[in-house]
């Protein structure tokens, strides 16, 4: 939980969140749900 | 044949969603223009009470039920999937420009909270005293919310006040819209567990999964909506004000 609020933050910091990193946050809950599942 | 009930009932509970996101975003932003306060109060206070009553009602069940451990786990899930779920696929959807001054003081706030209850979790129980805490700490972010919507009101000037907007319409779009999302997440969440369960997936698999993302959907919808819209303001403080309330008001009262 803070992992993700950590890497929150640091897009909220640089005023802007793009397009990759959304696609790497979708993708880091993905992985997060699948480790959490094994 | 009773799956595909269940799949229908589950695309009316994501259409009652999607209206539910709509409305309450429509309200919050014409009651912002009205009170003269920015979109960011809006999403942090009325939005993110709003979204995060599945949440509650999730939790007081489990409560009621003796099933603490649920609890903490809706929690720490929900405010998961809030930052990696909801905020990454609204970035997906359109790349966000965020103010660094509406967030300054917030994000701390959030990362603040979250420290505190895992210090309170560190001896394997969140106590009642532990419960009063966080719900002291509830109402000194609803003050201070308050109070800077009250200095961002008499800081604003008289041509915003000019908005003709209709107040009870904008209430009425908020409470309906918050009580869709309510429904509309029920309705979804119940009919994917029930076709889960007839494909025979695991009540665990169902837990982590479907709950964990299901009482985020209206956090979801409400955000992409109000991003899509051009209320990127609305979308984020959404995202940290169900945050805190996860834990300060869900965790403090259940």
């Amino acid at each position: 939980m803070i992992g993700f609020a950590v890497v929150l933050v640091a897009f909220l910091r640089s005023g802007i969140i793009p397009r990759p990193a959304g696609v790497g946050l979708v993708i880091a809950y993905a992985a997060y749900i699948g480790y959490t599942l094994l | 044949m009773e799956i595909a009930v269940n799949a229908l009932l589950t695309i009316v509970g994501l259409v009652i969603l999607c209206f539910g996101g709509s409305w309450l975003v429509s309200g919050g932003v014409a009651i912002a223009k009205k009170l003269r306060i920015s979109q960011m109060i809006i999403g942090l206070t009325i939005v993110a009470y709003g979204t995060s009553t599945p949440e509650l009602a999730a939790s007081m069940a489990a409560a009621v039920g003796s099933h603490t451990d649920l609890i903490l786990g809706n929690v720490v899930g929900s405010n998961i999937s809030n930052i990696g779920m909801v905020i990454g696929v609204c970035a997906v959807v359109s790349t966000l420009v965020v103010k660094k001054a509406t967030t300054r003081k917030e994000v701390p706030i959030m990362i603040g909270v979250t420290l505190l209850l895992i210090a309170m979790s560190v001896d394997g129980e969140i106590s009642q005293y532990d419960g009063v805490i966080l719900v002291a700490g509830l109402i000194a972010f609803t003050a201070y919310t308050l109070s800077r919507a009250k200095k961002e009101r008499n800081e604003a000037t008289e041509d915003s006040a000019s908005t003709k907007t209709r107040v009870p319409r904008a209430l009425a779009l908020i409470v309906v819209g918050a009580a869709l999302l309510y429904f509309g997440g029920f309705l979804t969440v119940e009919n994917a567990v029930l076709i889960a369960e007839n494909l025979g997936i695991s009540e665990t698999v169902i837990g982590i999964t479907i709950i964990a993302i299901g009482t985020s959907l209206p956090e979801l919808v409400t955000s992409v909506i109000a991003i899509r819209k051009g209320h990127t303001d609305i979308g984020i403080g959404t995202i940290v004000g169900s945050n805190i309330y996860n834990i300060l008001m869900i965790m403090g009262i259940s």
